[in-house]
């Protein structure tokens, strides 16, 4: 088996150029951030337009002086403030969730390395390949009964 | 702000990540795609890692990658072709400083890797050539860990026989 070991080490030589991976990095961080994305947001921001929209509607097409009476500047100002400040907290929210995870995954590829440690990958190997056990047609047909 | 961090990320992961789609694919061209789209849903998608609990990140990334494969070749309605001159020059063009016999070699074990189901493969590939822990690849394949610990001795079972007949 450390034959076959030391043979796909050997897949472990391919990288990909240098210039793909400097581009694609650039390319990444130059599409829509994440934050802009945020499904909460898209929603907010498409009802205010909507809602807007229909009460300058109804405004136009009615006769009706309080309808148009209604559309107190100050109200809709306040709350498109309101919606700004939602925004801005939403976009806070994210950017430290993010953060942590970003930092969680960090730490995880800087200290979680045991499985690259020989002796615990030599102790796994030998956990699989228990002693005696010869190749059998049941318990290979039984273990695909298993996987399936 | 999470732009330099996620990039130290994306500096870690990137040669795994392509390393991995490009033994799936056998092809540079759709290798780097592919790696680009992955890292992109990563990028875009990573606010919802947080509701996997449990997970560890590097399974996470493998399980978006391993996702990713499978649309590629469920849309391309592509398939792996080991054995075709595209697929191991893909693979040999890695390895230009190589001796001939030793990319003989590095042909040989790609095409074993043929006889191999594609879980099989997945499975050989993440635990021997990205050294990844069994529970990291259970996590990323979504199956148990001796279900992952069955299908490696299977696979490796095969893929010594299928090399040994190579060799014959």
């Amino acid at each position: 088996m450390t034959d076959i070991n030391k043979q796909l080490d050997k897949f472990k030589a391919i990288k990909p150029d240098e210039s793909f991976v400097a581009r694609a990095k650039a390319d990444i961080f130059n599409s829509p951030t994440p934050q802009h994305m945020l499904p909460s947001l898209f929603w907010a921001g498409g009802l205010t337009a909507a809602a807007l929209a229909a009460a300058l509607l109804i405004a136009f097409i009615s006769p009706a002086v309080p309808t148009v009476s209604a559309l107190d500047a100050k109200d809709i100002k306040s709350e498109l403030n309101n919606i700004m400040v939602e925004f801005q907290l939403e976009e806070m929210q994210y950017n430290q969730d993010a953060s942590r995870i970003i930092a969680n995954a960090l730490s995880e590829i800087e200290g979680e390395t045991n499985h690259l440690n020989e002796d615990l990958i030599r102790k796994e190997e030998s956990a699989i390949e228990p002693p005696n056990m010869e190749p059998s047609q049941e318990i290979d047909n039984l273990l695909k009964e298993v996987l399936q | 702000m999470n732009r330099e961090e996620f990039g130290k990320l994306y500096d870690s992961y990137v040669s795994p990540i392509y390393r991995f789609v490009l033994l799936r694919v056998g092809n540079t061209a759709d290798a780097e795609d592919l790696t680009q789209h992955i890292f992109l849903k990563a990028w875009q998608n990573i606010h919802k890692y947080k509701k996997r609990k449990g997970i560890p990140f590097t399974s996470w990334l493998y399980r978006i990658a391993q996702n990713a494969v499978v649309d590629h070749y469920r849309t391309k309605k592509a398939h792996l072709d080991i054995n075709s001159s595209t697929a191991r020059n893909a693979i040999v063009e890695h390895f230009s400083s190589d001796s001939v016999e030793d990319k003989i070699a590095i042909q040989k074990v790609y095409r074993a890797l043929e006889a191999l189901t594609e879980t099989e493969r997945n499975v050989i590939i993440m635990r021997f050539v990205e050294e990844l822990s069994v529970k990291e690849v259970a996590e990323a394949l979504e199956k148990s860990q001796s279900s992952i610990r069955v299908t490696q001795y299977r696979g490796l079972k095969k893929l010594k026989q299928a090399i040994d007949d190579g060799h014959k």
